[in-house]
């Protein structure tokens, strides 16, 4: 009878001391807010889709995991919670707007304004770091003859990693941007591919993104 | 709804929220008329650019 009493004890205090895997994992919320100041409305009764993404590696298996789902209340917000993810990428996705690169595994609060107005992190990652006589020109077309105000000037120095954050307006869909190093001058005639001096970017636009990455090499 | 009025250049008007998040911005002769309906109660404000001059107008939407 003791034994037994010994044994039950012990069964009630071991089940109390295991926690379950799921119980033990840090949850996140996502929240946010829709705000379509274009046509001066928010986007009511809308499925939201938080998932996470491995890298784009050609050499790994593309791995994703559906995060949670919501639907947009009459203010035009939602909210989602979702489990620590191992995997780096973090997407919201609608029947109309993707935003990518959302910062993962955090408690995020922000509205996302549905604009003309797009937000652009450009990354520069340098071999050797730009010289203080260097200047970086990106060029963001549409171009015309002897226009400049689609030209943005960088001067140097930059490190290595250097992070330069600006704002351009930006049409839906692709745009692409050419740039060129240790110019004295953007030769707006002289940007077509056999003559500029970097490679050209392609990168593409929805809506307002939270963060959109360009990451540009040069050596 | 927001006017804007300015001189007798053209002038663009970029809206930014109270976390100094970029809402949009607004190109105009003169004026500009802004429909702000959509946006919740807070405080914004207004980056104007004109003759290469920058000004900032501060409002709240009660």
């Amino acid at each position: 009878m003791r034994l037994l009493i010994y044994c039950l004890v012990f069964s009630v205090l071991f089940i109390c001391n295991c926690k379950s895997d799921d119980e033990s994992v840090p949850e996140f919320t996502f929240k946010g807010q829709y705000i379509d100041v274009i046509n001066n409305k928010v986007p009511v009764g809308l499925a939201v889709t938080l998932q996470a993404t491995s890298s784009p590696d050609l050499f790994t298996k593309f791995k994703k995991e559906i995060l949670g789902t919501a639907i947009t209340d009459s203010m035009g917000r939602f909210s989602i919670t979702y489990k620590k993810t191992n995997l780096p990428i973090l997407t919201l996705m609608s029947q109309y707007f993707t935003h990518e690169n959302l910062p993962i595994n955090k408690n995020i609060d922000t509205v996302f304004y549905i604009s003309n107005y797009g937000t652009l992190i450009f990354v520069l990652t340098a071999d050797i770091p730009l010289k203080n006589q260097d200047t970086l020109y990106l060029g963001i077309p549409p171009f015309k003859l002897n226009q400049t105000e689609n030209i943005v000037k960088l001067s140097g120095p930059f490190s290595p990693q250097e992070v330069i954050k600006f704002r351009l307006i930006v049409e839906n869909g692709g745009i692409q941007h050419f740039w060129a190093i240790g110019r004295s001058q953007w030769d707006s005639v002289t940007y077509f591919p056999h003559k500029y001096l970097g490679n050209k970017l392609q990168i593409s636009m929805r809506g307002d993104p939270y963060v959109d990455t360009i990451k540009i090499k040069y050596r | 709804m927001v006017n804007i009025t300015g001189s007798s250049v053209n002038f663009e008007a970029t809206l930014i929220d109270s976390r100094g998040k970029y809402i949009n911005k607004y190109r105009g002769w003169k004026s500009i008329e802004i429909n702000l309906d959509c946006l919740p109660q807070g405080i914004y404000y207004f980056s104007i650019t004109f003759d290469n001059q920058e000004q900032h107008l501060k409002f709240i939407k009660l």
